[in-house]
């Protein structure tokens, strides 16, 4: 009877205390033999093959990587474009020591003007009497 | 990390001989890859046998090595190329076998039936069962055998007891845990045995 398994096989602890040795070495023994295969098999195999040119693996990779090394550079691009835009956007412009005391000058007047309007009591009752008067001549007009 | 250890040092010790040939496929060799079809054709072309049986055999070994040679610059080589193989392979017998099942007709159910029955018959029939058995070759035995199998079973039996391959790497190929491979080839063996011994065969 033939052994078990072949010298080539690895796995050496499946052997070791195998109740199906009889049945392995059975089904070993009268493995069905496959056909052979026709004349011109190989021939045809290999015609087939030649049809699909093998791709190179450095082929294969850069068609994996290529929209990769697009997208990548591009995206960088427009964020560097992006980000140019906005700092533009709050750039200080530069001007002269003149114009800032200028408009210094000119937001501390209005600033002024603001706070002096609400401290004159003239100006805040002569609007309460134009808003007095209105709703005066509105009240009639609800009861109609 | 002991196992890990121990696998490195089998695979550093025994590195794989396909891989060289691989490489000079890739690198354009003409003739790389027919050495590796005449290197593995007899198994891939027995396992397919044992598989689906002669119909159409050499269609899917063409089928088989065509497959390979497309898929020969995405093939890992971390793994051994003899295990990748034998994967096509189980791919192409597998979607052969879904195909066989779709196109199965009624004729062909009744025929499995009276092969489930074919046991119980030939135990009825004592006085035939020697001179049945001397005619009937153990070959075509085993093929009826292999038949009865579901699937499963059939593709661990042929891939470890007639192509004696590791447990570790029918695992690999199949795709499922060690302990599923034990596990059909218990009953794998368990179901032939059976089959066999009804047909009069000592074990």
């Amino acid at each position: 009877m033939k052994p078990k398994y072949s010298q080539e096989s690895q796995d050496w602890s499946e052997n070791l205390d195998d109740p199906d040795t009889s049945l392995v070495n059975f089904l070993q023994e009268h493995k069905p033999t496959a056909p052979a295969p026709a004349a011109n098999f190989e021939q045809r195999l290999f015609a087939e093959i030649a049809k699909y040119p093998l791709k190179s693996p450095k082929t294969s990779n850069l068609g994996r990587w290529l929209p990769w090394t697009l997208l990548i550079p591009a995206a960088i691009a427009t964020a560097i474009g992006f980000n140019w835009s906005n700092n533009r956007q709050y750039q200080v412009v530069n001007m002269s020591e003149a114009e800032q005391v200028e408009i210094e000058n000119s937001l501390i007047n209005s600033w002024n003007m603001a706070n002096d309007s609400l401290d004159d009591p003239t100006i805040i009752t002569a609007s309460n009497s134009i808003e007095n008067e209105i709703l005066s001549e509105l009240a009639p007009l609800e009861y109609e | 990390m002991f196992r890990a250890v121990s696998i490195d040092i089998r695979e550093s010790s025994n590195p794989d001989p396909d891989l060289a040939i691989v490489q000079a496929c890739l690198q354009g060799d003409p003739h790389g890859f027919k050495k590796l079809y005449q290197r593995h054709h007899q198994k891939v072309r027995s396992t397919l046998y044992q598989l689906c049986g002669s119909d159409g055999l050499d269609d899917l070994t063409q089928d088989v090595f065509l497959r390979a040679w497309k898929g020969l610059p995405k093939f890992r080589q971390s793994s051994q190329f003899a295990t990748w193989l034998y994967r096509i392979a189980f791919n192409v017998a597998s979607d052969r076998r879904k195909a066989l099942a779709k196109m199965r007709s009624r004729n062909v159910s009744v025929e499995d039936e009276q092969l489930a029955n074919l046991a119980d018959d030939v135990m009825s029939r004592d006085g035939e069962t020697q001179a049945g058995l001397n005619q009937m070759h153990y070959q075509d035995l085993m093929q009826r055998g292999l038949d009865k199998l579901s699937e499963d079973h059939r593709t661990v039996l042929v891939l470890h007891d007639l192509e004696e391959l590791p447990q570790k790497d029918i695992a690999e190929i199949l795709d499922i845990p060690v302990g599923t491979v034990k596990s059909r080839l218990f009953h794998a063996r368990s179901a032939i045995r059976k089959f066999l011994e009804a047909q009069g065969v000592e074990l």
